[in-house]
């Protein structure tokens, strides 16, 4: 065994000499102070053409001296260590050379000067440059796909507005007309009024038909634009939230309506103490509707049966009466949807239109299920204010 | 800070920008950064003028602080983007004769848009500034082609190396290591294509055709061994734009408002005293 003290002495020396790394000292305004061989073999100069000159002039490409004179130097000037970077040594024959370059300070006042380390990173360089042009793709599809996103949700945005807009013109379209029509309507309806009444008992029987015929399209002509105003209005007028009392609504528009037709024999089931938060007016229209629905659809049953009343999905208004099938009426709750022959239920198709507005304003949901024959039921949702029991 | 009765169009540009005031009155004194870098660039330098003139710093679109989500390629790969960008800060504030000083690439940006808007300017200090920073035929710009590819892969190289040259320059106090890292951080974050595109917009300009037209007193900068501004580029610059000035600075390397803000804040104060003797 040889006794490792015996390498003490020269393993003190010759590392600056044997080293394959590039050494290279310079003053700390960069003129070269000494140069190891390695780095004198690997760029081709010798100790004579490096004396005293600017090493970032003579052994950098133009773009490693300015990213060492922009990133390392400063770092160095403020007495600060910079992480490693990669730069090409400029060999004398004109060639280059991939190296890592690490810079410190050495030694202390008076007498600092800059130690440069380069070691050898040829193979890294073909895939370095892969690796960029690979990271450049995906940071400049990235970038793109950015710029897309962002013109997409403001395209988005613009859309959406104009057709809000194409939305409120329509509604205040429709309510203008609904109320245009509405004057009108009303003289003629009384002007037919008074001719029955003047001379209705002396017109011959045809004419007699003629007349009441004029009356009953005038009152269903009103009808229609009472609907079509109201479902304008449904998304105009401003929501007046309050508790409403629904067992003592429904109540009320069953009597209403056994009163108006009393020859209908109807056997109302009604859940009490329902109540819900909502604009009272607005939510009376959502029962005046699905009840009035469930009536009219009942209407040829012996045995009709109506129920209202809430389970965990919420609110619901059944009836045992035709029914429909879903699948053939995808758009139940757009304006003029009907699923059913006028003559043989008459309507406009107008109710549910407006019922899914009003609910959709309340922050609801309204939902129908059924089938030919089996009768129907519609659900709604009212949500309850923040922290109410 | 902009007063309380800022308009939309004043805020837009504010957060466009990221716009920083310093004084309250004053001629109007906006700084320009160039590519690589932000507003901070200049906090050396710009405070000392906030006694004697309305200051405005910004950043451009896709740089430090700005509105990142206003940048569009299309946008910035010529100067005119930048250029309008200018023109928009100038017009939302209604400045008028401006002391523009613009760094690097930013010079060249605040000479077209004095071209565009005469009126709104007063003169420019361009600070290592270059037209072109290519090499041509009889033209000494000091890079090729080669070069500035070499560059661009030299920065996505050494994407860590710059972060921390950035984080540096940026921290305006040395005694809170946490705000260089924050720099560093939101740096390495920025959208390193929008970067990219800056350098090849900025290594594409060639406005030397245009240098004959300026009629504003122009203050050339420039230090001493400036990496990417060869001596020869600077005394094209003074011989191509009429009157202009030219100041060696005794410091070196590119950003002379870091290294050396005392003595770059020395010339510009001749200079603008000597302008405003000149209007007595």
């Amino acid at each position: 065994m040889t006794d490792p003290r015996s390498f003490a002495k020269p393993l003190e020396t010759g590392w600056f000499e044997d080293a394959q790394v590039g050494f290279l000292a310079a003053t700390p305004e960069g003129r070269v102070l000494r140069v190891n061989p390695a780095l004198l073999a690997w760029t081709g100069h010798t100790e004579e053409t490096l004396a005293g000159a600017m090493w970032t002039d003579a052994l950098l490409t133009p773009a490693g001296r300015i990213m060492v004179r922009t990133h390392l130097a400063p770092m160095l000037a403020a007495g600060e260590r910079p992480n490693p970077i990669f730069v090409d040594l400029a060999r004398a024959d004109g060639g280059r050379m991939h190296v890592l370059l690490t810079a410190v300070i050495h030694g202390g006042p008076g007498a600092t000067h800059h130690r440069m380390t380069f070691m050898e990173a040829v193979e890294r360089e073909a895939w370095e440059k892969e690796l960029v042009d690979a990271r450049r793709l995906a940071e400049d599809s990235a970038e793109a796909l950015r710029e897309l996103n962002l013109d997409l949700e403001r395209k988005v945005a613009g859309r959406t507005e104009l057709l809000a807009r194409a939305n409120r013109d329509l509604d205040a379209f429709v309510r203008t007309v609904a109320h245009d029509l509405r004057n009108p309507l009303q003289v003629l309806q009384s002007l037919s009024d008074v001719l029955a009444f003047r001379i209705g008992s002396t017109l011959a029987h045809e004419d007699g038909q003629i007349l009441t015929r004029i009356t009953e399209v005038g009152s269903s002509m009103a009808t229609v634009v009472d609907a079509l105003l109201q479902l304008a209005c449904a998304k105009e007028q401003p929501l007046r939230k309050q508790w409403v009392d629904l067992s003592a609504l429904a109540g009320t528009l069953a009597a209403e309506y056994q009163a108006s037709e009393p020859a209908h024999r109807v056997t109302w089931e009604i859940e009490s103490g329902l109540r819900a938060w909502g604009d009272p007016g607005m939510v009376a229209v959502i029962l005046r509707n699905l009840l009035g629905n469930a009536l009219k659809y009942s209407s040829r049953m012996k045995e009709a049966r109506i129920t209202f009343g809430r389970d965990l999905k919420g609110f619901y208004v059944r009836d045992n009466g035709a029914g429909f099938d879903p699948g053939s009426a995808p758009d139940l709750f757009e304006p003029f949807q009907r699923f059913h022959d006028r003559d043989e239920f008459p309507g406009q198709g107008i109710g549910l239109a407006t019922v899914k507005r009003i609910v959709d304003r309340h922050g609801g949901v309204l939902s129908a299920e059924s089938a030919v024959g089996q009768g129907a039921a519609f659900r709604f949702t009212l949500p309850e204010p923040e922290g109410a029991a | 800070m902009p007063a309380p009765d800022t308009t939309p169009v004043q805020t837009r540009s504010i957060a466009l920008h990221h716009l920083m005031f310093l004084g309250e009155a004053g001629r109007p004194m906006v700084f320009c950064h160039g590519f690589g870098m932000d507003q901070t660039l200049w906090r050396h330098l710009a405070p000392r003028y906030a006694d004697r003139h309305r200051v405005v710093l910004m950043d451009h679109v896709g740089s430090g602080a700005s509105d990142t989500a206003a940048y569009r390629r299309d946008r910035y790969t010529t100067l005119e983007g930048y250029i309008q960008d200018v023109l928009s800060v100038l017009e939302a504030f209604d400045l008028r004769e401006v002391v523009f000083v613009g760094h690097s690439v930013s010079a060249m940006v605040g000479l077209e848009a004095s071209l565009r808007a005469p009126e709104r300017f007063h003169s420019l200090i361009m600070l290592g500034a270059s037209p072109r920073y290519l090499v041509d035929e009889d033209y000494p710009g000091g890079l090729t082609g080669r070069d500035v590819e070499d560059l661009l892969t030299g920065f996505d190289l050494n994407r860590e190396a710059w972060a921390d040259q950035m984080a540096r320059q940026a921290a305006a106090n040395p005694g809170r290591p946490e705000l260089a890292q924050e720099v560093k951080r939101a740096f390495l974050a920025a959208e390193p294509s929008i970067l990219r595109q800056f350098a090849r917009t900025t290594f594409a300009v060639d406005v030397r055709s245009d240098l004959g037209a300026c009629r504003h007193p122009v203050l050339l900068l420039q230090s001493r061994e400036d990496p990417i501004v060869p001596v020869a580029v600077s005394e094209y610059l003074k011989e191509a734009i009429p009157g202009a000035r030219l100041h060696f600075l005794e410091t070196s390397g590119h950003f002379a408002q870091l290294s050396a803000p005392d003595e770059v804040g020395q010339a510009m104060d001749l200079f603008l005293d000597r302008l405003e003797r000149r209007h007595d």
